[in-house]
């Protein structure tokens, strides 16, 4: 096995599918003759040639409805934003047409499309640049949503979702596109709806997705000194969510805390807290805790920027609390 | 054809009866004669075998709730056949009597069917209002409600006191928490009478309120039982071990057959003799005091006693003594000593004449023979007596076969 970058990993999944599958393209802002403005499509317009690696203006809502388009027509095309926060401006095209357009005609076109790119903070970059969109995104139904930074996984999710026939939401991290990991040669799948048990353990679950599953293993390592025995799963697709992984933990450990970058309110979080206060009502000892960003806009201030995100003491501060320590 | 299990009555002093725990769900598959129920009677946990096979449609008296004696508790039958219906017609037949003469004959089972439910039904609600009046966890509660726990009686350490898990971690049965844990000071705790506890207040208060007590006490000398005892058990392998209180009963029994007068009951117009010992043996449990018999006492080795005694005080400790495992004693014993009581008085059991209390033996001073003072391994005696049955002289004469038996046990060999 190789070890690669998260942005290598990436370039790795959707060339070899450009290889194995004509019909799937690169589109986005800086993707060809810039390399990608994360160097994630490196090399890519050199191999395969600006009719599959194309640069677009800088018109998130046209190139998505682009992509959109596309895909009714039979390509499977890969829409890179530069990062989610632009993509807001292309909501329009994800949530009204590219989610709903298999219904809305009666299953004859199908819009096999992956939108890419990273979200959430990144290091001194301000309100309007550093959101997580992730719970603006999951509650429109037509859309599956993943959200790693694992190179492995990424690379195996991002294979799954290229050859899905549904539009898929991918979510990564700008400050992680550097970090590396194992990645598995060729054809590593990784299918969309599994989650996976990041570190086993008894006395409560952590439930952390994308870059807050690192804050959840150097949190689990920190309370490991002190007695306490976090498990940690990582869901990996917000949609379709794996909850068997979630509700078979909760069940061992009888705790909850969901970890999760972005504002509280209305979060996916509570969608994983409600799942579970449901389906596993007899089994939790505690109220589940949640640990979010604080609800203000992200400031430009470093300090203070560390302050809104999760911390590990307000991540252990929550897990104490379902301990009752 | 569907049958309905009714209440049973599996004593003859029990006036209701309430589910300990069902052994089976709705929807599972049961075979007659299979147990299917554990119902606490007044004086037990006694697991009850299914009438019929088939499925369990429904259960209308759930785990914890209590119901007449004969009232319906759950539905047999199979997989497609409507539970309300079988009831109904239950009902129908059963109340049919009652209710013809109340309402016009067309309605007749109607109200009944909803009289019934409401008896299977009220219980259930007070049950959820006394969990509802104390702040635990739901996974405390699952806990509670699966071991059989009473909530009420806990202190929890959570936020605002509530139970939770590692509150019941210790607890394993409803009785014994009040001591692992302790009552917070200000706070009071209800514990509510189980059956087997209002029996005993019955039986105690009716013993001593109609049978005229006095009391016999005397001190063994224990030095000759004590050495006996030691050198024959050193040669006896494990299982056939047994205790001072096993000789106790021994010798107590074969007492007891040279004096039928204290082997004996009042009736109303008579005195009974028993020419059988069957003796028994006060046995503490959490949540009370059973009383299991060591049957023909008087005719068994030292050994079958104390095989005998383990088993029953085992079943005692699991609750599952039946009925003939603690009916039909002539005479009891109550044995305090192990927890250090030198000596005590204790209740008669009634109906019978007389129990015998033993306190624990202590090396005492006392004068001997030759007017020194020495110290010897005493241990009192008190025989509580129903006068009516029981006159002093009797029960002193009792007392002197049992001083010599205790001080000489050979003697028992060839006397009794």
């Amino acid at each position: 096995m190789a070890i690669l970058t998260l942005r290598e990993a990436l370039n790795q999944a959707m060339s070899e599918e450009m290889e194995r599958d004509p019909s799937v393209f690169l589109m986005g802002e800086e993707v060809a003759e810039y390399d990608g403005a994360y160097k994630v499509s490196k090399g890519m317009l050199a191999k395969f040639g600006p009719m599959r690696v194309v640069d677009s203006p800088i018109s998130e809502a046209g190139f998505a409805g682009l992509g959109v388009g596309a895909a009714m027509c039979g390509l499977r095309p890969i829409i890179e934003m530069m990062t989610w926060n632009f993509a807001i401006q292309a909501f329009d095209q994800i949530i009204n047409h590219a989610a709903k357009m298999l219904y809305m005609s009666g299953g004859q076109y199908k819009v096999p499309m992956v939108i890419r790119g990273p979200h959430g903070a990144a290091h001194m970059l301000s309100a309007q640049h550093s959101q997580c969109v992730d719970h603006m995104l999951v509650n429109c139904p037509g859309l599956k949503i993943i959200s790693t930074i694992d190179p492995a996984d990424a690379k195996g999710l991002m294979k799954s979702a290229i050859r899905d026939d549904n539009t898929v939401l991918f979510l990564e991290s700008e400050m992680l596109y550097g970090r590396s990991g194992e990645v598995p040669d060729g054809e590593h799948i990784v299918p969309i709806g599994v989650g996976v048990v990041k570190r086993p353990g008894s006395d409560v679950t952590l439930v952390a997705w994308n870059k807050m599953v690192l804050l959840a293993q150097d949190v689990a390592t920190e309370l490991e000194k002190e007695g306490i025995s976090v498990e940690i799963i990582d869901p990996r697709t917000l949609m379709p969510l794996d909850e068997e992984i979630i509700f078979n933990s909760v069940r061992k450990t009888n705790r909850l805390v969901v970890l999760e970058e972005g504002w509280g309110v209305a979060s996916f979080g509570c969608h994983i807290v409600d799942r579970v206060v449901k389906e596993c009502f007899d089994d939790l000892d505690a109220p589940p805790e949640r640990v979010t960003n604080l609800f203000v806009p992200m400031p430009y201030n470093e300090r203070l920027e560390h302050e809104v995100m999760p911390t590990a003491e307000r991540t252990i501060a929550a897990i104490k609390a379902v301990l009752y320590k | 054809m569907a049958t309905v299990m009714e209440m049973p009555k599996l004593s003859d002093t029990m006036s209701e009866g309430s589910v300990a725990r069902w052994l089976k769900k709705e929807g599972d598959k049961v075979t007659a004669g299979i147990p299917v129920i554990e119902i606490d009677t007044d004086k037990a946990t006694m697991e009850y075998e299914s009438p019929a096979g088939g499925i369990l449609l429904k259960i209308l008296v759930g785990d914890g709730q209590k119901c007449p004696l004969q009232a319906p508790i759950a539905i047999i039958g199979k997989a497609d056949e409507k539970w309300e219906e079988v009831l109904e017609k239950y009902n129908a037949k059963k109340g049919g009597a009652q209710t013809a003469s109340k309402a016009d004959a067309s309605k007749a089972a109607a109200p009944q069917t909803a009289s019934q439910t409401a008896v299977a039904k009220a219980p259930a609600a007070s049950a959820s209002v006394s969990q509802a009046d104390v702040k635990a966890s739901p996974l405390a509660k699952k806990i509670a409600a699966d071991k059989g726990i009473d909530l009420k009686s806990i202190q929890g350490s959570g936020p605002n006191g509530r139970i939770v898990q590692r509150d019941l971690a210790q607890t394993s049965s409803s009785a014994s928490m009040s001591s692992v844990h302790g009552i917070a000071a200000g706070a009071v705790v209800k514990i509510p009478h189980t059956n087997m506890r209002k029996t005993i207040a019955r039986r105690l208060a009716e013993s001593v309120n109609t049978a005229p007590h006095f009391y016999l006490s005397i001190s063994l000398n224990m030095t000759n039982l004590l050495a006996w005892r030691k050198s024959i058990v050193a040669k006896l392998p494990d299982d056939q071990k047994f205790s001072v209180n096993d000789l106790a009963i021994f010798l107590t029994a074969r007492a007891l057959k040279r004096h039928p007068e204290v082997n004996s009951s009042w009736q109303d117009d008579c005195v009974l003799q028993y020419g059988d010992v069957h003796m028994s043996v006060a046995v503490a449990l959490p949540n009370g005091l059973m009383t299991p018999v060591v049957r023909h006492a008087d005719k068994l080795t030292v050994v079958q006693i104390a095989q005998e005694t383990k088993r029953l005080v085992k079943i005692a400790k699991d609750g599952k003594l039946q009925p003939n495992d603690y009916a039909g004693g002539t005479f009891s014993v109550s044995n305090l000593g192990m927890t250090g009581i030198e000596e005590f008085t204790a209740i008669i059991n009634p109906p019978q004449a007389a129990i015998l209390a033993i306190g624990s033996t202590i090396p005492t001073p006392v004068v001997l023979a030759n007017g020194t003072v020495g110290v010897e391994q005493r241990m009192k005696v008190t025989l509580s007596c129903d006068h009516r049955v029981i006159d002093g002289a009797v029960g002193a004469e009792f007392l002197k076969t049992l001083k010599q038996y205790f001080e000489d046990p050979a003697t028992a060999l060839f006397l009794g």
